[in-house]
């Protein structure tokens, strides 16, 4: 058995068209257009109830968007069983990560390259660059939020991915830490993955992101290149610079 | 991570082969472990079951008469079902764990292989509860020396094991579909109405009877055991066949379930279990009910707030309860309903019993803002001034009110058709007193909060009487048992014997109101 993934050059990376999103009479998220391909990074930045994590959970397939649509590699992530291929080219680092109580670090890296069928030889390799492997054999509630959060992290990038997406990734991290998932997230874009993240510590993404989204009330408020957008956030005073 | 691989479209493992190894990093235990069980209930049933067989076959025989079996049958079946159906609104037959979708569901396997065990698993459960649930029917249905014939039995038992299949497929349906999930919310009261319409159906005429009796799959579910010796077999046929057809769609659908719903039911079952794990009731609910709760459903409402402080509290009341117009239905629905039902069967204290409970019932569903308190003791602590037994006490306000008036209006309808019972006067004020009384016994037991209280639990644990259990019964119906016996003594008193003690118990009702809106406001024993 295989998935079916179109060659990168074919498809986008992500697709979504008119994206929205509502609670009741909430609308979280107002029609949001974006297309990536392969090697380029998207910054999701706005302040806290801007929509950022709405954005991202929806267009990964983890809430049904009230209206447009998604495509992930040329898949609907909201559709069974095409939703199937959609995940295969798909890697989220959700803001909490979601972990089992019972298994260790390393048990989680086997499951996860067990469940896309990839092979296990890189657990050790990568364990080693997010300094992991003293807590190889440790469960989750032994480890600090960092740490979980890094084992959150090797859980995405221990498998290929057309698309990774990461929801507030920083949060939980020290400052090393922060460098080195720049460093990952640089070296991800090289391969020819599609990044796209969601943040409001405009530092992080400097050197990572090429365009960005700035989300306000769940609207796009602006968009372009991401030094443009970041200059013009600053002058409205939307987010503060953590410099 | 490289693109290359993922465009190289690796091969997926099986749903099997994650199985698989995960037996081997927790394997499972041993296969008498796993009996140990069975065993248990085995030997207790060995030891006790001719016990409780004589004494529940005594108490099931008189409720499960032919007569009875034949005019609620059919509604009991539909509501039992109804409420297996909705259960997939909450929970359903497939749920995973939190980090199950995250990992297996965000995995590239396939949903339809991940759910086959689980539905397969609940389809079982279903089927075994329900033939428990028909085995306790038959004691009764052929107690008191009636008998059952072999075949009916058999019938009846495969009828019912069949509904509970069909009540888990139907549970399936709602969890994958939001429409059908809506539908069946919709459809909800209306089902509970056509239960009660059924009852009155079927106890008009046999005619009737036999309309009920092949209206649905709840009619053709009792068949066995009332229907015609000759139609019988083809009510089981319909059964078997429309179960088959649901759960042959529960089967073909079951991989459809959004990764939203499937997450919900996940974050909720794990809310539920731990609160179960600190014998929280109120919070095992609320975990369970944020899965079906819509947004939208709680309105903020302009309401002007007054100019005296002392009234803040019922304003904060009359707010939630405006912004839930459903529950207010429900409290104000209840309190009428309940209020009609004592006036119209004045002289049948078990009817009048159901008539308190009910208006009880209807004060506790406006009493949220109480709870809600108790919840968080400490936010009464940063944003009120008042202490916390006064805020207490203040809540039960608007809920008493609201059943005072609906008490008022049900005995002015009842006055004005002229159907007031014998001493009507004296019944009618009674029951106004009453009212209050009643609302402030659901005030007091929301006071509680939903764990219960740690006296009580370490009493219980180290009572050695054996009573252990019963005290805790005790301890979670005083207060509903309190409001059942203060409406039915107000009622059926006057009612049976004239008006000779209404002086007595119109002093004691209002004892009682004072007595507990003391009791209520009571700083020393207030929540957190």
């Amino acid at each position: 058995m295989s998935v079916r993934l179109p060659r990168v050059a074919e498809e986008l990376a992500l697709d979504a068209r008119g994206v929205a999103r509502s609670y009741g009479r909430l609308v979280a998220l107002r029609s949001l257009d974006l297309k990536m391909r392969g090697g380029e990074c998207v910054a999701l930045i706005g302040a806290n109830g801007s929509g950022k994590s709405t954005a991202v959970k929806t267009m990964t397939g983890l809430l049904e968007p009230s209206d447009g649509s998604v495509r992930i590699a040329g898949f609907d992530p909201h559709t069974e069983p095409e939703a199937e291929a959609a995940r295969a080219a798909l890697a989220l680092v959700p803001d909490a990560p979601l972990l089992y109580d019972d298994l260790t670090v390393r048990q989680h890296l086997e499951l996860v390259t067990l469940a896309h069928g990839v092979p296990d030889d890189g657990i050790d390799a990568l364990l080693d660059r997010l300094g992991l492997t003293a807590r190889a054999g440790f469960l989750p509630a032994e480890l600090s939020r960092g740490m979980r959060q890094k084992t959150g992290l090797a859980c995405a990038l221990i498998r290929p991915a057309r698309l990774l997406v990461l929801d507030e990734p920083v949060v939980g991290l020290d400052p090393p830490s922060q460098a080195l998932l720049r460093e990952l997230l640089i070296e991800a874009k090289r391969a020819g993955t599609a990044v796209l993240l969601t943040t409001h510590q405009m530092a992080f993404a400097d050197g990572v992101a090429d365009r960005a989204i700035l989300l306000d009330e769940g609207e796009v408020l602006d968009r372009g290149p991401w030094g443009e957008v970041r200059g013009r956030a600053a002058q409205r005073g939307w987010l503060p610079d953590e410099h | 991570m490289s693109t290359d691989a993922a465009a190289a479209a690796p091969p997926v493992r099986s749903v099997g082969e994650i199985r698989a190894w995960w037996r081997v990093v927790h394997p499972p235990p041993s296969l008498g472990k796993r009996f140990e069980p069975v065993y248990f209930v085995g030997i207790t049933l060995a030891i006790l079951g001719p016990f409780f067989y004589g004494a529940a076959s005594s108490a099931l025989a008189d409720v499960a008469a032919p007569r009875a079996v034949a005019d609620w049958g059919p509604a009991l079946a539909l509501v039992a079902l109804l409420a297996l159906v909705r259960w997939g609104a909450v929970q359903g037959p497939v749920v995973f764990s939190v980090p199950d979708v995250a990992q297996l569901l965000g995995a590239p396997l396939p949903r339809t292989d991940l759910a086959l065990r689980p539905l397969a698993r609940s389809l079982l459960i279903g089927a075994a509860g329900a033939a428990v649930a028909a085995g306790l029917a038959l004691v009764g249905i052929a107690g008191h020396h009636r008998g059952v014939p072999v075949g009916r039995g058999i019938g009846f038992g495969a009828a019912i094991v069949g509904l509970g299949v069909l009540g888990v497929a139907g549970a399936s349906l709602v969890q994958c579909s939001p429409r059908i999930d809506r539908a069946t919310r919709i459809a909800t009261w209306p089902v509970v109405a056509i239960a009660i319409a059924l009852v009155v159906i079927s106890s008009s005429s046999d005619s009737a009877r036999k309309v009920v009796l092949w209206s649905g799959p709840w009619g053709w579910a009792i068949q066995p055991v009332i229907g015609a010796q000759d139609h019988w077999p083809l009510a089981l046929v319909l059964l078997a066949a429309f179960t088959a057809a649901v759960v042959a769609i529960a089967i073909r659908r079951r991989g459809t379930c959004s990764t939203e719903r499937h997450m919900l039911r996940a974050q909720a079952r794990s809310g539920a279990i731990a609160s179960l794990y600190s014998m929280n009731a109120r919070f095992v609910g609320r975990s369970l009910a944020g899965v079906s709760r819509r947004a939208g459903s709680t309105r903020g409402v302009a309401l002007r707030p007054p100019r005296r402080p002392g009234l803040a509290i019922a304003w904060r009341d009359a707010v939630a309860a405006l912004g839930t117009p459903q529950r207010l239905g429900e409290a104000v629905v209840l309190a009428l309903g309940g209020s009609l039902v004592c006036l119209l069967n004045a002289d049948h204290p078990a009817a009048v019993a159901g008539g308190a409970l009910a208006i009880y019932v209807g004060a506790s569903r406006l009493l949220e803002p109480l709870r809600s308190e108790t919840d968080t003791p400490d936010r009464v602590r940063v944003l009120l001034r008042e202490p916390m037994g006064r805020v207490i006490a203040r809540h039960a306000a608007v809920p008493a009110a609201l059943t005072l008036v609906c008490t008022l209006i049900a005995v002015a309808g009842v006055a004005i058709a002229g159907a007031l019972p014998d001493h009507g006067g004296a019944v009618a004020a009674l029951l106004v007193l009453a009212s209050v009384p009643i609302a402030l016994c659901a005030a007091l037991s929301s006071r509680r909060g939903g764990q219960l209280s740690d006296s009580v639990m370490s009493f219980a644990a180290t009572d050695q009487s054996g009573f252990g259990g019963v005290i805790i019964i005790a301890w979670i119906i005083v207060f509903p048992a309190l409001a059942v016996a203060l409406g039915t003594l107000a009622v059926a008193v006057p009612a049976a014997h004239g008006t000779k003690a209404v002086p007595q118990l119109a002093i004691a009702l209002v004892i009682a109101a004072y007595a507990m809106e003391r009791g209520l406001r009571w700083e020393r024993f207030a929540p957190g």
